[in-house]
């Protein structure tokens, strides 16, 4: 049996874990639901950050989304961005396979 | 009281975390590990604060909330003052740093704890509720001090009107007072001080007799985590930072002792605990609601002076001298 892949746009989100139920909120809010959290540490504009305590810790929020989907998620970036929160965002093309491609 | 002052196992493990990041060992903790036992602690010493309290004389109970509620807004405005004394540090960092030392750090005051019960030294409890009450006024001064210094800034034009975050004040009020600190402390509080010390008492193995232990894995990581904090300041602007980090204690021990002693009438073990609570910044409670509040400032600066700094001084240094202080206050004013 062939397995089908389907493309999508990947997005990788930095930020303060403090954000992370805010950003989650919000992108609930414009239709985004699906996502996955791991913690993160590391070095960047703000600073180096172990981790270790709830203050001193940083999340990577992973989302898999449509392009018709990108405005919205850009308007989520440019809320935080725009209060000068620190949040780096990659996107990318990939090809995933999951069930929603079949 | 000399050398022998930091012959307490809590203070040695604190050393050596110290000395595993100079000498570059890898000792590191399981991720995650210093959450939980920061909440242990938080539980545990909440526990003991309750149990306490259900004994407590009201009177003296609430004079001592009264004056952490006092203190709690005082020490960062005197922080503050300081930081911005010639326009040394930025209004916005000054902000953030200043609420840090308007709060208090739990590991500190628990290794005072650790001093005074190695050393025998009697103490009143009542600091353990004014450690409560002094977790969230800071984070009120902090925020309102940085409100103020970005409308001077829009004001003056050096900040732009759509660069300027607005403080969404209701979910940060909510966040200082019902952050994890205060709600296990207050929460553990209440059980402590409504269940009969007959069923508290199985309790014991795990909140007390466990209770030292645990603290010295816990100093032993914060050893690890202040050294590395140091850091930070190699990067430029840590000479004035620094200092603050070891002159604002000593304010703030001074303040608290004066407090102890003057006003609630403690024994010197009571106001080594209340100068502790003043001079001792927050790492757990302050951080999380400074980054979303005060965006502009740069955390580097506020967690290492809070981990890097402080917290050795006090644990090192602050401890003995506020004790020494407070004896020495005492024959003073008798």
């Amino acid at each position: 049996m062939s397995v089908k892949g389907c493309t999508a746009k990947q997005v990788q989100i930095i930020a303060d874990s403090g954000l992370e139920p805010r950003i989650i909120k919000r992108l609930n809010k414009v239709g985004i639901a699906n996502y996955t959290v791991f913690d993160a540490r590391g070095e960047g504009d703000s600073g180096w950050h172990s981790g270790q305590m709830d203050g001193d810790s940083e999340v990577l929020i992973l989302l898999l989304l449509e392009e018709g989907q990108m405005d919205s998620l850009k308007d989520v970036c440019k809320h935080y961005l725009s209060r000068g929160h620190h949040l780096t965002v990659f996107v990318s093309n990939v090809e995933m396979i999951s069930l929603s491609c079949m | 009281m000399g050398i022998d002052a930091l012959l307490i196992p809590a203070i040695l493990f604190f050393i050596l975390g110290v000395i595993a990041k100079f000498v570059d060992s890898d000792l590191k903790f399981p991720d995650g590990m210093s959450k939980g036992i920061s909440i242990y602690l938080l539980m545990a010493i909440g526990l003991k604060g309750g149990a306490e309290l259900g004994k407590a004389d009201l009177g003296i109970a609430v004079q001592s909330i009264f004056w952490a509620i006092v203190l709690g807004f005082v020490l960062p405005i005197i922080g503050y003052w300081i930081l911005r004394f010639r326009n040394k540090i930025d209004s916005m960092n000054a902000a953030a740093i200043s609420a840090h030392y308007g709060s208090v750090s739990a590991g500190t005051f628990l290794t005072a704890i650790a001093f005074l019960e190695a050393s025998k030294i009697e103490f009143e409890t009542y600091p353990i509720i004014m450690m409560v009450m002094m977790e969230s006024p800071a984070i009120i001064i902090g925020l309102v001090l940085a409100a103020l210094a970005r409308k001077r800034l829009q004001a003056s034009g050096e900040m732009k009107t759509q660069q300027a975050p607005e403080t969404e004040w209701g979910p940060l009020l909510k966040e200082a007072f019902t952050n994890g600190s205060v709600l296990v402390l207050l929460g553990a509080m209440f059980i402590g001080a409504v269940v009969p010390p007959e069923n508290m008492a199985t309790l014991y193995p795990f909140t007390k007799e466990i209770f030292m232990g645990v603290l010295c894995l816990f100093l032993l990581e914060m050893g690890i985590v202040g050294a590395q904090r140091l850091d930070a300041f190699k990067k430029g602007g840590g000479a004035y930072l620094i200092a603050f980090g070891i002159i604002m204690p000593i304010i703030g021990g001074t303040i608290g002792v004066v407090v102890a002693v003057s006003f609630l009438g403690f024994t010197a073990g009571g106001a080594l605990l209340v100068a502790i609570l003043s001079a001792s910044a927050s790492y757990i409670a302050v951080p999380p609601v400074m980054r979303y509040g005060v965006p502009e400032a740069n955390p580097s600066y506020y967690l290492a002076l809070s981990l890097g700094v402080t917290f050795p001084f006090n644990v090192v240094i602050g401890i003995p001298l506020f004790y020494n202080m407070a004896i020495y206050y005492q024959g003073l004013v008798a």
